[in-house]
Formats: C-alpha cells, sequence, structure tokens
C-alpha cells in the first residue's frame, strides 16, 4: 500500500471559546512555545512521513497564508483552500476536494499531537479514527468502540455512553467526497461528516485508534496545560546574552538578541523569545513563555504564564498563571492575582478552569495604567484601556475602556 | 447595468458561475446566460431570471466560464439578445456590460466583410473584431480589438484552443478575485466574497489576462502591477425571512439604518466638515432617489448653514454646467452610477475637492472622490430604494447639522429613529384602496416636502406602474390642475410649519376641482381633517422627524398598492437597481 | 424534531406595551420573550424552528430576521387562536411537533422532558387555577381538560407547551387548543402529562418585573464601553458597547445595561433591572427592579423602583414611582375585569413626563403627556393629557 503523504488540517475556525486571544488571529495561530499551534502539528505530521498538507482557511487567512507561505521554511508543500461559512467539518472537507491524490489524513488544526501516533493512524485500515479517553466526555461527541471498530457515534450529551470521544483526527480514502455528496445537506443546512462516518459504521468498516498524546486546546486556560506538557522536554539553548549575575536554573531557552540583566533568576523550564530585555532583578518561574520582542522589567515575577510578543512588563509587576497577549503595556505596579481566598476552582466568566490557581486571559493591545489590581478569573478584551489604580475584574469585551 | 461574473480554476465552473451571477441580479434581469469550456465552449442562455431558471444550466462541463445577467440596453429581452455572444465561427465567447457607442458603424463595416450577426447587440462586435483580430493568440487578438471600441466596457472573453479568460475595462466596474489556483472576475465584490477576499480592482484601460495559476495585467500593452486588496467585509445576511417582499422587510429596517447612519456620519473625520464649511457654495450630483436626497440636502445645508447650494442630476451635469471650484458631493447607492461617476470625474478635473455619499464599500465612486462618507443602510435587495434613501436622509442631515452652529439639529437626530417606529405602524388601509383604484396620483408639498413628495411619486410609479407626479404644492395650478378629476387622488403633505396655511389653501383648491386628497399632517390638526377626504396623522417631535415619517408613509403606500395590484415588487419591469450606463 | 412557537398573540392584559408588538416580543432581561423560547430550543437540539406570527408580524419577522439562526415564519392573517394558528403551520410540518407559547420562559431541559414520540402536554401544579386550563391526569395521561375554572385549590395547570404528531396537527379544526385537547380526549387519542418542567408566564404587565428577575439571573457578566474606575459594581452586570457609565454609579447585579447608553455620573442602579439601547439616565437617580425599554430619557434625580418604562418615553428630572398594591380594570369597555397587582409605574410607549411628577401603582397609557408637578394612580388611557 501507498504511505500516506497528504494531510488536511481544519483551520478555518474563529475559536470563539479563545475569546480576546482570537480577535486578532484565528485560533491555529495562538501560539504554544513561541511556534503557532498549527506548526507544531505540521511539524509532528511531517515527522511521520506527511509531505503536502491543504490548510482549510477562513477566519484570519491571511495570517495562515503569510506564516506558512508555500511551507518551503518547513520542508512541506502547502495549498489553502478557503471555507468562507463555518457549515461542519464534512463542508469544509468538501472544500478540499479534487485536491488529494490518494488515502489522507484529515485532522483538526487546534490541538497537540505527537508524530508517532500521527504515523500510527497513517498506517490503519482505511478509513479510520482516532479517539482518546477523558474524564469529561460529556464535553465532546463520543464514539463508542467494539474492539477497535468503531460502533457509534453520540453527538455530546449529560448522559454519555463511553469515555472515549472523537479527537478530530480521520484516515480516510478519496471516497470519502463522494459519500459526503451523497449525503447531500442535512435539515441543518449542513454536510455532516457524521452521517457518512455512520454509513461507514453500519458497514462495519470505520476502526478507530487509541491515542494517549493528544490533547485539545479549546480554552485558554487549556494553553497553559499544553505549555505544561510540551516544555517538559526543553532542552537548555542560551542564544542571548546573559548578564554577569544573572541566575539561570535548569532548561531555559533564551532567544538571539535577547539580553538577560544582572539580578535576573530564571527557573526552567522555560522559554524567552528574540529581542527581549528581561530584568535587571526580573523573576521568571517554571513553566512560563514568553515571545519575541517582550521587555520583563526591574522586580518583575512571573509565574507558569504566557506572555505573547510584544508585550511589556517593566516594572513591579506580578503576573501569575495568566495568559497574555501581543503588544500590551503593563502600568507600573498592576499586578494578577491568581488564587481565590477560598481557594476555591476558579471561574472566568462563568466557566470552571478547573485550575485553583489561574489568573487572567489578558487580549492583545491592553494597556495598563499605574497600580491597576487584576482579580483572578479576569478576562480583558484586546485593545482594553485600564485608568490607574483601577480594579478590574470579570469579563471585559474588546474596545472597553475604564476611565478615570 | 448588466452583471458578469468569469471563474478559471480548479473546480467546475458552471455553478460557481450561476451562484455569481445571483449575486449581481440586482444589476439586471431581463435575460442571462453562460459559457462554459472544456475541450469546446458550451453556452447556455435564457431570457428571464437566474433565480428562476439557473439551476438548469448548472451541469455544463469545464472549469472556465463566462456569465452575464443583462439589463437590455441594444435588442430586446429574449433568448437571442441574452450573452455571451460568439463569433462567426462559434469559438470565441464574450459578455459584456456597457455600451459600444460606435457599434453601428462597426457593425455595419463588420459585414461587408463577410460576418454574419445573430443578435441585435452591440456586443457582437466584439466577438467578431476579436475574431478578426485572432492569430492562435486570445489574449493579443482583445488586446488589438479594444482601441477599436468606442464607449463603456467590462468585458469577460473564452475561446476555444485556449486555457485563458481575458478581461477588460473602460468605464464599467470589473474586479478580480484571487483565490487559490483559481481566480474570479466579477462586476462588483460581492460575488467574490463567496470565494476569496483578496481582489484587484481594475482601472480603466486595464486588460487582465487570467489562467488557472497565474494573472498578468496591460495597460496601453504595457504590463502593471496593480495591488491586491483585502476586503474585510460580509456579505451581511440577505434573507428575507418572513416577510413577503424584501422592499418590506427593508422599510422595516429603517429606524436601525437612520440611527446606524448618524452615528457613523457623526464619527466621520472634521476634515470634511471644514472642507464644506469654508467654501461660498457646494454642488450635488445625483440620480433618482439620490437626486432627490440631494435636494434635502440642498433644503437643510441652505436653511441651517447659510451655504448656498446647488443640485444637478448626474445625467444632465456634462452638458449645461461651467467649469466649478466649489466642492462637489456626488450621491449615490450602488457608487457606480454611471451618470453620477462621470460628472464626479469632470468636478475632478477641473479641481473641485470631490466628496462621495455611498452605500457600498470599495465601490467606484469611492476610487473617484477625495473624501466618501458611507450611508449604513446594508445591502438592498429591492429594486425600489426604501432604507438606502432614509440612510442618504440620515447622512445629509447629519452634514448639515454638523455644519450648522445651532447643536438642536444633532440632537433632534437621535430621536428620530423612534418617530420612524411609529410611522410603521400607522393605518394607511384607506389611502391603499383609494390610489389602488386609481389612473393617475398627484404627490404635493412645499418646502422640505416638495423632494419628499417628488420621492413618494417615484416610489409609487417604479413599483405600481401608477402614473405617478411629484409637484412642488405651488406648481400644481400652473398646469396640472387641468388634469385633477374625480380619478386623480391627490396626496398633499400638510405637515406644521411656514408652509402648512400655503398648503391648506392649496388643499382647498384641488377639492374644489373635485379631486379626492389624502391628507398628510400631525396629530391635533383641526383644519385638515375636515378637508381632506382622508386624513394620515403623525406625531413628529419636530420638523426632522417629520421628513423621515412622511417618507416612511409614503414608501408604504407605493408597497402596500403594488401589493394589491399583484405588481412584482423587488424587481419591476424595465428596471435595475443601479444604472451603470449613462 | 420540529418545533412551532406561536407569537401571534397580542396579549392585551399587557397592554399599554403591547401598542407596537404582541407579548412574544416584549423585552424582559434586555431580550424579547421569544428569544428565550428559540434558545431553548437550540439548546435541546431542535433546529427546524416555526414561528406563527400574526398581530403585528412586521415586527415579529424584523426581529426574527436579525438572530443567528434562521427561522421559518407563517403568517396567521386573522387572530383566530392558537390551534388555528398552529393549523396555518400545518403545511410546514412532516414529523413529531413540538408547539410553544411564544410569550412563555421555558428551559431547555423541559423541552427534553417532552419526549419525542406521540402527544404530550407539559402540567405544573398551582394554587390559582383561574387563569389557566386546568388538566386531570391518571397514569401519566391527561384524562380531562377544563379551562379557566371557577374553583380554587391546588390543581394541574396546563403550560402551553405541547407535543404532536402531524396527524394531529394536519387534523386540526378548532380555534384554539384546549378545545384540540378536550377533542383527542374524547376520541381516545392518548396525551402524555410531562411534569415538573420549568415555564413562566406573564399574565399582566406586572408580572413581567417577576420574569425580568428570573431571567436576569441567567445574566452573564461582560462589561464593554467606557465605565469609570470609580463605579462599584457587584453581582452579575452586563454592560452593552458604546455604552458609557460615569463616575460614582453603584450597580448591584444582576442587572443588564444594553448598547449605546448613558449613565451617571452618580446613578444607582439594581438589583434586577434591565435597561434597553440608547437610553440616557441622568444624575443622582435610582432605578430598582425595573425594566427600562429601547430610546427612554430619565431626568436626574428620579427613583424608579418596582416599574416598567415602554420605548421612547421622555422622563423629566424627579419622577417619584411608589409601589403599592392595586386592583387595576384592564380590557375593553364592558369586558373590563378588575385585576390585582403589585407595582410602581407602568409607562407606554413615547410618554412624556415634566419634571416632578408622581406615580403610584399608574398604569400610564401610551403617547400619554403629564404636565409638572401631577400625582398620579391607576389606569390613564393611551394619548392621556393630564394638564
Amino acid at each position: 500500500m501507498e504511505p500516506v503523504t497528504e494531510c488536511i488540517l481544519l483551520a478555518a475556525g474563529e475559536g470563539k471559546r479563545m475569546r480576546s486571544l482570537t480577535t486578532n488571529r484565528p485560533k491555529v495561530m495562538i501560539p504554544l512555545v513561541n511556534r503557532p499551534m498549527l506548526e507544531h502539528l505540521i511539524s509532528a505530521a511531517k515527522e511521520a512521513g506527511i509531505r503536502r498538507f491543504i490548510l482549510v482557511v477562513g477566519y484570519g487567512e491571511q495570517a495562515v497564508r503569510e506564516y506558512f507561505g508555500d511551507g518551503s521554511a518547513l520542508g512541506v508543500e502547502i495549498d489553502y483552500v478557503v471555507q468562507r461559512h463555518q457549515l461542519g467539518t464534512a463542508d469544509a472537507l468538501r472544500s478540499a476536494e479534487g485536491l488529494v491524490s490518494g488515502n489522507f489524513l484529515m485532522m483538526n488544526g487546534d490541538m497537540i499531537l505527537g508524530s508517532d501516533e500521527i504515523r500510527a493512524l497513517c498506517e490503519m485500515q482505511v478509513p479510520a479514527l482516532a479517539v482518546s479517553e477523558t474524564e469529561h466526555p460529556e464535553d465532546y461527541g463520543v464514539v463508542v468502540l467494539d474492539g477497535d471498530r468503531v460502533v457509534n457515534l453520540e453527538e455530546k450529551s449529560k448522559d454519555p455512553k463511553s469515555r472515549m470521544i472523537n479527537a478530530g483526527a480521520y484516515l480516510f480514502t478519496p471516497e470519502i467526497f463522494e459519500r459526503i455528496e451523497a449525503i447531500g445537506l442535512s435539515r441543518r443546512g449542513e454536510y455532516e461528516l457524521t452521517d457518512a462516518l455512520m454509513d461507514y459504521i453500519n458497514e462495519g468498516m470505520l476502526s478507530a485508534l487509541t491515542l494517549h498524546t493528544w490533547m485539545d486546546v479549546g480554552y485558554p486556560w487549556d494553553i497553559l496545560a499544553a505549555h505544561e506538557l510540551l516544555l517538559t522536554d526543553l532542552e537548555r539553548d542560551i542564544a542571548g546574552t546573559v548578564e554577569e549575575g544573572a541566575v539561570i536554573k535548569g532548561a531555559v531557552v533564551i532567544g538571539e538578541g535577547t539580553t538577560i540583566r544582572s539580578g535576573s533568576y530564571i527557573e526552567g523550564p522555560c522559554i524567552i523569545g528574540k529581542d527581549c530585555v528581561v530584568g535587571p532583578h526580573a523573576y521568571i518561574r517554571p513553566k512560563t513563555a514568553i515571545g519575541d520582542s517582550c521587555h520583563i522589567g526591574h522586580a518583575v515575577e512571573i509565574k507558569n504564564s504566557v506572555i505573547l510578543h510584544g508585550t511589556k512588563i517593566p516594572h513591579f509587576n506580578y503576573i501569575g498563571d495568566s495568559v497574555i497577549g501581543s503588544g500590551c503595556n503593563f502600568g507600573a505596579g498592576t499586578k494578577i492575582a491568581n488564587l481565590r481566598h477560598d481557594y476555591g476552582i476558579v471561574q472566568v466568566g462563568g466557566i470552571m478552569t478547573g485550575r485553583k490557581k489561574f489568573g487572567a486571559v489578558i487580549g492583545d493591545d491592553v494597556l495598563f495604567g499605574i497600580n491597576c489590581s487584576v482579580n483572578t478569573g479576569s478576562s480583558i478584551g484586546s485593545g482594553c484601556r485600564i485608568a490607574p489604580h483601577s480594579f478590574v475584574e470579570g469579563v471585559y469585551d474588546d474596545e472597553t475602556i475604564v476611565s478615570r | 447595468m448588466c452583471g458578469i461574473f468569469g471563474y478559471i480554476g480548479r473546480r467546475k465552473a458552471a455553478g460557481i458561475v450561476i451562484g455569481g451571477l445571483k449575486r449581481l441580479e440586482y444589476r439586471g434581469y431581463d435575460s442571462f446566460g453562460i459559457a462554459t469550456k472544456n475541450d469546446t465552449l458550451h453556452i447556455s442562455k435564457k431570457s428571464g431570471r437566474i433565480s428562476d431558471g439557473g439551476s438548469g444550466t448548472a451541469g455544463l462541463p469545464g472549469t472556465i466560464g463566462i456569465g452575464h445577467t443583462r439589463w437590455a440596453t441594444h435588442g430586446i429581452p429574449n433568448d437571442l439578445n441574452a450573452h455571451p455572444h460568439l463569433d462567426c465561427t462559434g469559438k470565441i465567447a464574450v459578455v459584456h456590460n456597457g455600451i459600444i457607442e460606435n457599434y453601428a458603424e462597426l457593425r455595419r463595416n463588420l459585414t461587408a466583410r463577410g460576418h454574419t450577426f445573430s443578435s441585435d447587440t452591440d456586443t457582437e462586435v466584439i466577438a467578431h473584431l476579436v475574431e478578426e483580430q485572432y492569430a492562435g493568440d486570445l489574449a493579443a487578438a482583445v488586446r488589438a480589438a479594444l482601441p477599436l471600441l468606442e464607449g463603456s466596457y467590462a468585458i469577460l472573453v473564452a475561446a476555444e484552443g485556449d486555457d485563458r479568460i481575458v478581461a477588460a475595462r473602460m468605464a464599467s466596474p470589473l474586479v478580480i478575485g484571487v483565490g487559490d489556483r483559481e481566480f474570479f472576475c466579477a462586476s462588483d465584490v460581492t460575488p467574490l466574497i463567496d470565494h476569496t477576499r483578496r481582489v484587484i480592482y481594475l482601472e480603466d484601460g486595464d486588460c487582465a489576462v487570467l489562467s488557472p495559476s497565474e494573472y498578468t495585467i496591460t495597460h496601453d500593452d504595457r504590463t502593471v502591477l496593480r495591488p491586491v486588496e483585502e476586503v474585510d467585509w460580509d456579505i451581511q445576511d440577505a434573507r428575507k425571512g418572513g416577510f413577503a417582499h424584501y422592499m418590506e422587510k427593508e422599510i422595516f429596517e429603517q429606524p436601525q439604518v437612520f440611527y446606524n447612519t448618524v452615528q457613523s456620519v457623526r464619527e466621520a473625520p472634521d476634515t470634511l466638515t471644514h472642507l464644506l464649511m469654508s467654501r461660498t457654495g457646494i454642488l450635488i450630483v445625483a440620480c433618482g432617489s439620490s437626486y432627490h436626497a440631494g435636494l434635502l440636502c440642498k433644503y437643510l445645508i441652505e436653511t441651517y448653514c447659510g451655504i448656498p447650494v446647488r443640485v444637478e442630476m448626474g445625467s444632465e451635469f456634462k452638458y449645461y454646467t461651467p467649469p466649478l471650484h466649489d466642492p462637489v458631493i456626488g450621491i449615490t447607492q450602488s457608487g457606480e452610477t454611471a451618470d453620477t461617476l462621470t460628472a464626479l470625474k469632470m468636478a475632478k478635473a477641473w479641481g473641485c475637492p470631490t466628496i462621495a455619499i455611498t452605500n457600498v464599500v470599495g465601490s467606484s465612486v469611492t476610487r473617484i472622490a477625495d473624501a466618501t462618507i458611507y450611508t449604513r443602510a446594508g445591502p438592498e435587495i429591492s429594486v425600489a430604494a426604501t432604507k438606502s434613501f432614509m440612510a442618504q436622509l440620515a447622512a445629509v442631515l447629519q452634514i448639515a447639522g454638523s455644519l450648522s452652529d445651532d447643536c438642536t439639529l444633532e440632537e433632534e437626530l437621535d430621536r428620530v429613529n423612534i418617530m420612524i417606529e411609529d410611522a410603521l405602524t400607522i393605518p394607511i388601509d384607506d389611502a391603499v384602496v383609494l390610489c389602488t383604484q386609481a389612473q393617475s396620483i398627484f404627490f404635493i408639498g412645499r418646502g422640505l416636502y416638495y423632494p419628499v413628495a417628488l420621492e413618494g411619486a417615484l416610489k409609487m410609479k417604479e413599483i405600481s406602474y401608477i402614473h405617478a407626479e411629484g409637484y412642488a404644492a405651488g406648481e400644481l395650478k400652473h398646469g396640472p390642475f387641468a388634469l385633477l378629476s374625480p380619478d386623480t387622488p391627490v396626496v398633499a403633505l400638510a405637515m406644521p410649519g411656514k408652509t402648512y396655511p400655503v398648503m391648506i389653501s392649496n388643499i382647498k383648491e384641488i377639492k374644489a376641482r373635485g379631486a379626492p386628497v389624502i391628507g398628510i399632517g400631525t396629530v391635533g390638526d383641526r383644519e385638515l381633517p375636515e378637508i381632506a377626504d382622508i386624513f394620515i396623522p403623525l406625531s413628529p417631535l419636530h420638523e426632522v422627524a417629520g421628513i423621515a415619517m412622511v417618507s416612511v408613509i409614503l414608501q408604504r403606500l407605493a408597497y402596500h398598492v403594488a401589493d394589491a395590484l399583484g405588481c412584482d415588487i423587488d424587481k419591476p419591469r424595465n428596471l435595475a437597481k443601479s444604472v451603470t450606463v449613462e | 424534531m420540529q418545533a412551532v412557537i406561536l407569537a401571534g398573540g397580542e396579549g392585551w392584559r399587557l397592554r399599554p406595551l403591547t401598542k407596537n408588538r404582541p407579548k412574544a416580543l416584549i423585552p424582559v432581561g434586555n431580550h424579547p420573550l421569544i428569544d428565550y423560547c428559540i434558545e431553548a430550543l437550540l439548546k435541546a437540539g431542535i433546529r427546524d424552528i416555526i414561528v406563527v406570527a400574526g398581530y403585528r408580524r412586521e415586527q415579529v419577522i424584523r426581529h426574527l430576521n436579525t438572530l443567528d439562526h434562521e427561522v421559518r415564519v407563517v403568517v396567521q392573517e386573522k387572530q383566530l387562536g392558537s390551534a388555528h394558528a398552529l393549523a396555518c403551520a400545518a403545511p410546514l410540518i412532516h414529523e413529531t411537533t413540538l408547539v410553544l407559547s411564544g410569550d412563555n420562559y421555558v428551559d431547555a431541559a423541559s423541552i427534553d422532558k417532552m419526549g419525542t414520540e406521540g402527544n404530550a402536554i407539559m402540567v405544573s401544579g398551582s394554587l390559582s387555577p383561574s387563569h389557566y386550563g386546568v388538566v386531570r391526569v391518571q397514569d401519566g395521561i391527561v384524562t380531562d381538560f377544563f379551562e379557566k375554572p371557577d374553583e380554587k385549590g391546588p390543581c394541574l395547570v396546563s403550560s402551553g407547551l405541547y407535543l404532536f404528531t402531524p396527524e394531529v396537527i394536519s387534523s386540526i379544526r378548532e380555534a384554539d387548543l384546549p378545545d384540540l385537547l378536550i377533542r383527542m380526549i374524547a376520541d381516545g387519542i392518548p396525551v402524555r402529562a410531562v411534569r415538573d418542567g420549568e415555564w413562566y408566564d406573564a399574565i399582566h404587565a406586572w408580572d413581567l418585573l417577576g420574569q425580568n428577575r428570573h431571567l436576569l439571573q441567567m445574566n452573564e457578566s461582560v462589561r464593554s464601553g467606557t465605565i469609570s474606575r470609580l463605579v462599584t459594581i457587584s453581582g452579575r452586570v452586563s454592560i452593552g458597547s458604546g455604552t458609557t457609565i460615569g463616575p460614582g454609579c453603584c450597580i448591584t447585579g444582576p442587572v443588564r445595561i444594553g448598547d449605546g447608553i448613558t449613565i451617571g455620573p452618580n446613578v444607582v442602579i439594581g438589583p434586577d433591572v434591565s435597561i434597553g439601547n440608547r437610553v440616557t439616565i441622568e444624575p443622582f437617580s435610582v432605578l430598582e427592579n425595573s425594566i427600562i425599554m429601547d430610546d427612554v430619557r430619565i431626568g436626574s434625580h428620579s427613583r424608579v423602583v418596582d416599574s416598567i418604562i415602554g420605548e421612547g418615553a421622555g422622563i423629566a428630572d424627579h419622577l417619584s414611582t411608589i409601589t403599592t398594591e392595586g386592583v387595576f380594570p384592564l380590557g375593553e369597555n364592558e369586558a373590563k375585569l378588575l385585576h390585582r397587582g403589585t407595582f410602581g409605574a407602568i409607562i407606554g410607549e413615547r410618554v412624556s413626563l415634566e419634571s416632578s411628577v408622581v406615580l403610584k401603582g399608574c398604569i400610564l397609557g401610551n403617547n400619554c403627556r403629564v404636565q409638572s408637578g401631577r400625582r398620579l394612580e391607576g389606569v390613564i388611557p393611551d394619548g392621556s393629557q393630564v394638564i
């Protein structure tokens, strides 16, 4: 059998659950360890033998096209198709019709999956579906298995019949296109992939591969979990300048052009991008990722947080267990709380994060005046302006102004 | 005035072209046709609407296609005159939007040289000219043929034996959509948005050659680079919902449209007001309903700001107007109205500052004018302008408000939307019954209500096909009085203000000639209900709300009369939404 | 599964608020009641939704066109009754269909409980059945149904949520749904009684306040616009875009504030207040347990408690509402009945109040104008001028 070398990646979604982080970029372009989520997946798939990718893009497509281009920088071939209206997975698949030549993979772009398991999926008997076991099957489409055969698929329900869920990775033959076409539009006005799969299931043809390294990145706090996972394999690599008197412990990556000033204390695993200035006297704690061109200044403590490029956190700030967008500026003394007094699970906008320690989700280009206090579980939209000495908590839409 | 659409790429073209033409149907719906190409050309054309008969042609094979939806200019609307048009060999297909002014001469010469014509259209000459120039290279043939054409055109040409589409424009709109291993061409951006955000606006004199993998644009035989622009708007959902017609839906959207437009014009940069304020006069050019909005603008700016304003019809402007220096404002809903565009280009050539008021982002007028004010009406599907007129009204009111020293006008504008809400629910059943039986209807008003009367009459005639005339009330006795009879209802706009007493005496004169009167006035008016046969009372809080309310009542009157008469309200006969020929 | 939402009825007991809209379009918690129905249906996975519009149908259609989910609309030309309205939708129905009243609140869980097979009616216990249809049930099957009885005391009443087969819907000849049920019982067609759903109906205008309180419990707190840092916000407060809240305001949730609003400085709002779009509230005013609809202006130093203010009302300074229990004659001429209610003021659309008006348990009709310093109680008809 011919090896599988083609992969359709679904990257058209806006990712509303990511809220302010997707104001200026599609969900798949949110960085994990300083590279877009989608790049991790493409690299892993490349390692598993995929040579050609078809990216189904839509929301924020320009950002995807500009970053990946024709794929030559990553040593792969990339084509794009546009899914203009979000009419479901099968519709996205349809838009790529005619662009694959043989058996092919199809994967959601917003997940983490290792290359070994991608290769294992490629070697399955076609058609195949990847599944994963979870503690929270009620949040996903559930798959009922009999051995390695799929015997049923169920929509999201409060009372799931299995703990195996659809992981959003498939191995198909081009015949799937005919099946989708034959099914036609459902009464929802969508092409339903489930309907096409149910045909295979009824014929006893759909096999399942159980994944172990899979993780989906749906909510902002999943970004922290993803970093906790991805940073464990980090190897120390210091390209920038480290001044005398700075302490670098463990697996720390420091990009070119970055200066770590004296008196700073950095505990790995931790990654700092290019052209940053850190310190003097900054304290960066484990599982932190800082993007390019950031400034982390004097007497700033950052713990278990993700900070996107171009953000300035220059004086007397504390950031804990938070995700901060790009181009933000924190006034001197502005801090983010990350623990409730009752030690309860932090909620953001009424949704449980599952974490006792969680700070805030902050979008792009947010400006804080001096001495603002951001309470635990806050979500602050892109482009917000926060007056000095403000106390901020709860959910703020993009472009909200907290005035004097 | 027609719509054209082309596709070249990796997918089946027919369905994509049909889908594109449906989005362009507002530009004309007399007939439609498409040509697709695999090894040979496949042609399908029909009189009538694409939304009615389009699905039948979607099965044509090939990954190259061009299509056309027609508003007849030369030759009656029938199957024969529908585009695409072919040359003698049947191997070259052309779709065209515009008018070839020297077509009669070209046709004579071509016939003399032995060409056989199968239609009455001006377009067919293009196919034959390309045929004469064809020597194996379609692009070269089209480029050689173009200089022979006088007039306006946006054309797409496809030919057997050539895997390309050649597109060219002169004074008619044409946009290229850049896809992934595929390209699209269309008369405007709307049908492209379904497929891509990246577009190239062609300029007059450009000729583009498209293949599935690349495109080149030439101008005067030199290759030029035109920027690929990112369109950042969505096709707003133009669903009719449960409304019987788009016109009814659009009438009911007006409160929000008015509010949105006022807010957005208010946020427009101050430079615009400075530009207008520092001048000794302003000239407005517009056509149709936009012309009526222009007349209102004249009254408002002259009254509130003391700046003299002239209003010209776009189609007449170029024949009479001497060179000017004052700012020129062009009002066009679509941004593609050919006469208004020509007028603005002339004004620009004289060195006048030019300002566009339009509803369509990225339309041609926005590329001509120095500054653009957008109305926020959203897509208007019905051919009869309702919410776009209301948005223009809101825009000119807000402009007058910001030019004026008196800030009460601006404050009043904030409450107009709720007054429009009222006008949507005031019963007008009796007036509808009366008008339905009429052969001819007069609409009269004075001052600010004169343009409102003109607009009311325009709405009535364009959708109900009842003869209707708008008159300044005082002018009626200079002639039209002779036409008054019990069969000619008169809709009299007698709102409070300094014109009210004379309006009342005009109405009495009309009553004396036996014509039934529908009086539109205010709640609490004692006199009007006594003399008018039907009285429609409104309760505007102030004068500007009155204009908006009366406009809505007249739109509803036209709508319900047309509905009662069983007319095709959204697509009245012989009309098209935007007039892109002069 | 399909669903039909009946949104054709005016709901005359809610006058003056139904002048320009049917009951289903009255905003409660800043959304028309029908939105909650549609939301609950979508949550329950029912996407094929048909709305029957009648009274002020244009307003219904116009509103539905603004929603993300596309619904189909059927027009009931004459308001001949609820069963007739359902029959208007019959040509579009081909499976078991859920039938809801567009002006009742019902949640997704209750919809789930109705099941997907056969015919059913949702019932709930009531102590004051006089406004409802009373249902007798045996072994989960409805055995008897009668409307608006004189008898008092606990019993099961119909909550206006039904499940019907397409056969039943195509057989409708009755005007009203209760008559249909009575015939079904007589013909031996089994109708399941489903209990313990969550539903809520506003019979009188003042009941909307309770419904508002209830619906605001689900308020998401998202802030937008420009908010002074000197605003004190507690509880669930949502603030729309383009809204400005000046310093010194104190907002206690649940409160929902719409778009394009100007509030303050020094205004006290909440709890249980919904404020529509483009509203202005001037300094030193107090609002509690109230519904303020779109385009309302409230002058400074006003006290608005337990009240509803209709669209476009312009209120000068120093309005006071006084909450009181009263008996109000509602309905047309001879059919007028007395209804008991407790509230401050219910103010119709486009009402204009001059300075220092006191409203004590007052229903003020649409387009009323009241001169300064008046003190009013009871029902004031539409268009009144109080001088």
